[in-house]
């Protein structure tokens, strides 16, 4: 083990560093050119449509590909060209990859024998682990006599058990049904604030990586398309894709005009729209998210008049579909009573506010 | 990096220092060379005592590099260029060991002091050369980035090295042999006569001549074969997938009987049953009063036997396709108001068709290169293959004439590999998507269902007669003469008697018959493992020209046998590599002849095998050999057992290649029973043929019952994490089985 990643100083143990990292496949690249920096501690997502290199990065933070080229430091190392064997990281896997012929505690206790712990050492640790992720007993079963919950525990104990410097999660929880999710999710971001481990987690789900992450990473095209947390991102969209991406909302085309007051505006069809202070100018998009506007029956100054196309009963919530001068819009309301039938004329009103213009 | 350079050097330094450098006669485990005077004779010295024994200071060189290595790998951290020194020290090393042998062979050079002489390599030089490749390959693994792990990059370079030196190295010395002269005609122009001679060529035949010439014969006994067998193979894939016959696993059962038979054993039953004192030549000599003579013998007979032989294969290609096409297809046809025969005809038939052109392909490259039959049955009517073999040992020894045969007959058979690789690259309509695809194949029409009925049923019927006729054949006196039943035939083979110095046996088949269990017990575990390892390189791991060597691999299954029995007495009969007359030659034929199969096997496992098994492993820590120690051989072991099982039985039913290579010290039972056909004693050659038969059938059904049900499951609910179950050996066998096919 001569070769594993040196101790690095504990400020920044589970630091992860990349630059101007490039992967190619053949003629495809697949990430293009990245960098990005993840803090001590912290649970970051990598966010982004199938394809967009999210997964790639994953796997070059485990040294399972390595760069075509660029930096890869893990702590005060340079991993760049390390094979996955010597870094001191740990991954969970889409598919769990639980060895399907060794019980539960030899797969748990399968990196600290390969790492040339003492087996007594080794097995005792992983009975802590199993402990630790709810599963004491389960020690001597197959991984097929467990349930998909529970062989997703068995993954992640797995790989916590080598206390390792980074700990890697690829779509974790596309495996379970939906409400297992929730409950799982929870569950990991719950033991991640325990052992207080860097965490970089992948998905495709953007609900997913609101509800866990301190930082999310958004990704398009093998290029990091926004930073952010959570909230950032949700309400500084940096562009069309950000803002369709994450949460839901009314992408319209406009152009904006900035009047003598230095009031800005959005133009849509002829229809002007108050939009927040912003440097852009010409074509653009402007941004509705559902809590920006209201809809009320007869008119007033600054409503838009609209007709109700379509109605969606959801229980707690209610989707409208909206024909306006702006083109169709949609618009839910948290109640649980329909207060605007299907063809029904309403006025929408918006909160210059909450609107967004991105390029 | 210093353990394992250490360790590969000691061993070659020991290797160098204790085990005779050259070749010594009868082997050194005989105890010849020692009474001879051991390491301390001139002949049986090692590497380090060849300077002061014989005066060879050539041969320190290869010790200094060893010694060398040896420093080097107790240098902590050396530099790249230090590492680049190393490496071409080494591959220098290799070159000034390995070259002067061969280049005295090639060019018939004579110079002592440099090496250059004909002497064979022996153990002391082998293990030097193989210490210094893999001292290489460890330092190269280091010079490149990190992915280079020392396991895999000298792993690949074995593999390739062997293929190399035991498939590529032999087809050069038929290609050397085919033009070197003869006759006081140049080389060229000798293999030009050759090539051009009518005996190839002559078609006269179908125009009431005598005899067509032997390429001519094989390329239309080939295709007569392939129709046939292709033909039958789809209509009893038909049968066995879509239809209600009952003796469904009966089909599945023969399927897997020519796998181990010996490919003659049918030719064999033909013979009792229509040659000259067959049953049925007899039944109708005695109706018309004719005297029926030799009229099996022939074209008519070899295909007949050829198509026996290989109809399985042909089903167990089809069955595969038959079954791949998805069902939806055929239910969509349905609803769109095609009737059942219109969807036979419009959808399926054509769906069918890249793996129809498969079983033709593939009925075309066994038949060709099929060496049993056409010596049992063909008569006069000599194909490439026994052309090859008579040209060799028969009274004109010509091996030019044998190169060049044998070079028409590689080409043929590559051709059609070749042919069927592009075909399958470029159509392939079968849906393997891992997705469940719900749905029922259609059911046969009514009249399909009636013609397929009529063709398989009396075949199957015969099939059966036929292996029945077998071990009939085997307890009769004299066939044809004497029907009464006796087990004289086995006692003279396999006879043990009790005397005073304890057991005795004094069968005549027991020599040949011990020889080939134990040379096929000690080549299957090579086979598998060497085929496993390969295809790990294949599945899991990503490398410079990984096409080329994929092909490479595959390359020794389209080479007929009578082609490689061929090579390796041309390539292996003279220094450096003397290996002629040992049963190492036969362990080494066996070996690269059924690689392919452990390949396939493997590959078709390891597909299996969910990738982020390894990757897990890998981030938990193992390396990739431990790796592949802990977690994927353990998940293979149903496919281990099936390569090792299915080699060792290919090894006791080959003939083609092996009749070219056994002596009277290493007879296999093979050509042992070849011999005996000859000499016109069936009743013995058939019951040593059950015997074997038996044996194998006790291997097959021993290891179905043992590892056939083992799956890793405990109980069938399959989790995600679950995405390896390794198929059970009989599947590996019948995947092993179209090996050609994919």
């Amino acid at each position: 083990m001569s070769q594993l990643a040196k101790a690095t100083s504990l400020a920044n143990f589970g630091r992860v560093q990349f630059t101007d990292v490039v992967k190619n496949y053949g003629k495809i690249r697949a990430v293009n050119g990245t960098t990005l920096s993840i803090d001590p501690g912290q649970l970051v997502t990598l966010l982004g449509p199938s394809g967009c290199g999210k997964t790639t990065t994953l796997r070059m933070i485990a040294g399972l590909e390595l760069p075509t080229a660029g930096r890869i430091e893990i702590g005060d190392t340079d991993v760049s060209n390390l094979p996955a064997t010597y870094r001191n990281v740990a991954m969970v896997f889409q598919s769990y990859a639980l060895f399907p012929h060794m019980s539960v505690l030899d797969n748990v206790s399968y990196g600290l024998r390969m790492t040339k712990v003492p087996k007594a050492d080794a097995y005792v640790r992983a009975e802590q682990t199993l402990g630790l992720v709810g599963l004491e007993g389960y020690g001597s079963r197959l991984p097929s006599e467990l349930s998909g919950g529970q062989q997703q525990r068995v993954a992640v104990a797995r790989a916590v058990v080598l206390q390792p410097e980074v700990l890697l999660l690829d779509e974790p929880l596309s495996n379970l049904d939906a409400k297992l999710r929730r409950q799982v999710r929870e569950e990991i971001r719950a033991l991640q604030q325990r052992l207080q481990v860097t965490t970089i987690y992948v998905t495709h789900d953007q609900e997913e990586a609101m509800a866990v992450s301190d930082r999310i990473i958004v990704m398009e095209k093998g290029e990091v398309a926004q930073d952010g947390t959570p909230q950032d991102l949700y309400e500084h969209p940096r562009s069309r894709f950000i803002a369709s991406f994450i949460g839901e909302a009314n992408l319209v085309p406009c152009s904006i005009e900035r009047a003598a007051n230095g009031q800005c505006h959005a133009e849509v069809n002829g229809v002007h729209v108050a939009v927040p202070q912003t440097e852009l100018r010409g074509e653009a998009t402007l941004v509705i998210r559902p809590e920006a506007t209201t809809l009320s029956e007869g008119d007033g100054a600054g409503a838009i008049p609209a007709t109700v196309s379509s109605v969606a009963y959801l229980g707690d919530r209610v989707y409208y579909g909206l024909s306006s001068p702006l083109g169709q819009l949609f618009h839910i309301e948290h109640t649980s009573s329909v207060r605007h039938p299907k063809s029904s004329d309403v006025v929408i009103r918006f909160d210059a506010a909450k609107l967004r213009v991105v390029k | 990096m210093a353990k394992p350079l250490t360790l590969s050097a000691a061993l070659g330094l020991i290797g160098y220092v204790l085990l005779p450098w050259f070749g010594v006669e009868y082997g050194i485990f005989e105890r010849d060379w020692i009474d001879a005077g051991g390491l301390l004779s001139p002949e049986g010295a090692s590497g380090l005592l060849q300077t002061p024994l014989a005066g060879r200071f050539y041969l320190l060189l290869p010790g200094a590099i060893l010694m060398f290595l040896l420093g080097f790998a107790r240098l902590g951290k050396p530099t790249a260029g230090q590492q680049r020194i190393a490496l071409g020290v080494t591959l220098a090393g290799l070159l000034v060991t390995a070259a002067p042998g061969f280049l005295s062979r090639w060019t018939g050079l004579d110079l002592p002091a440099l090496g250059v002489i004909r002497e064979p390599l022996g153990y002391g030089a082998m293990a030097a050369l193989a210490s210094m490749f893999f001292c290489a390959t460890t330092i190269w693994s280091k010079l490149g980035r990190g992915n280079r792990d020392a396991f895999v990059v000298g792993a690949i370079a074995f593999i390739v090295a062997l293929i190399g030196i035991f498939v590529f190295y032999p087809l050069a010395h038929v290609l050397g042999s085919a033009f070197s002269p003869a006759g006081g005609r140049s080389g060229l122009e000798s293999a030009w006569h050759t090539l051009t001679g009518s005996d190839l060529w002559s078609v006269s035949c179908w125009f009431g001549g005598r005899a067509c010439g032997s390429a001519v014969n094989s390329l239309t006994l080939g295709i007569m074969t392939a129709t046939s067998t292709t033909f039958l193979g789809l209509a009893f894939a038909l049968l066995a997938t879509r239809t209600r016959f009952p003796a469904k696993r009966l089909l599945r059962a023969l399927a897997v009987l020519p796998v181990i038979t010996p490919p003659f054993v049918v030719g064999l039953a033909l013979i009792l049953l229509f040659g000259r004192a067959g049953s049925v030549t007899q039944f109708f000599a005695d109706l018309t009063g004719m005297d029926a003579g030799r009229w099996f013998y022939g074209i008519w007979g070899v295909w007949l036997g050829q198509t026996l032989a290989f109809t399985p294969i042909a089903f167990l290609v089809l069955v595969g396709v038959v079954e791949g096409v998805s069902p939806s297809l055929e239910e969509a046809a349905q609803t769109l108001r095609a009737d059942l025969g219109a969807t036979m005809r419009s959808i399926s038939l054509p769906l069918f068709k890249p793996g129809i052109a498969n079983a033709f392909l593939l009925g075309f490259i066994e038949s060709l290169a099929d060496f049993g039959n056409p010596l049992v049955l063909g008569g006069s009517h000599g194909v490439l293959s026994t052309d090859i073999y008579f040209a060799v040992v028969g009274a004109q020894a010509d091996a030019g004439r044998a190169g060049v045969l044998a070079l028409i007959l590689l080409c043929m058979t590559l051709g059609a590999f070749h042919v069927q690789r592009q075909w399958l690259g470029k159509a392939n309509y079968t849906t393997i998507t891992g997705k469940g695809d719900s749905g029922a194949h259609a059911p046969l029409s009514r009249a399909h269902s009636f013609l397929v009925h009529a063709v398989t049923v009396p075949w199957l019927a015969f099939t059966v007669i036929i292996y029945v006729m077998i071990f009939y054949g085997s307890v009769v006196k004299l066939w044809g003469l004497d029907h009464s039943l006796t087990l004289q035939h086995y006692v003279s083979a396999f006879g043990v008697e009790w005397t005073e110095r304890g057991l005795w046996w004094n069968g005549r088949a027991w020599d040949s018959f011990w020889t080939t269990i134990s040379l096929s017990a000690i080549a299957a575990p090579i086979t598998a493992a060497i085929g496993l390892l390969t295809a790990w390189l294949l599945i899991r791991q990503n490398f410079f020209g990984k096409a080329t060597f994929e092909f490479a691999t595959m390359l020794s299954f389209a080479v007929p046998g009578t082609v490689v029995g061929v090579s390796y007495i041309l390539a292996f009969n003279a220094p450096p590599v003397e290996l002629t007359g040992t049963g190492i030659i036969l362990v080494l034929c066996f070996v690269f002849r059924n690689m392919p199969v452990g390949v396939r096997g493997g590959v078709a496992a390891m597909k299996q095998l969910d990738p982020s098994l390894d990757e897990a492993s890998l981030t938990l820590g193992a390396n990739s050999f431990q790796t592949l120690r802990v977690v994927i051989l353990p998940l293979l072991r149903p496919a281990i057992v099936a390569a090792i099982a299915y080699s060792f039985i290919r090894a006791i039913t080959s003939v083609s290649a092996v009749i070219f290579l056994v002596t009277a010290d290493q007879n296999m039972a093979t050509a042992y029973i070849i011999g005996l056909v000859e000499s016109g004693e069936y009743g013995v050659a058939i019951a040593y043929s059950s015997v074997l038969i038996l044996v194998m059938l006790v291997v097959v059904t021993g290891v179905q019952l043992l590892f056939g049900k083992r799956t890793l499951r405990r109980e069938n609910r399959l989790g995600q994490a679950q995405g390896a179950i390794a198929p059970t050996p009989n599947q590996a066998i019948s995947e092993a089985e179209h090996v050609p096919a994919r």
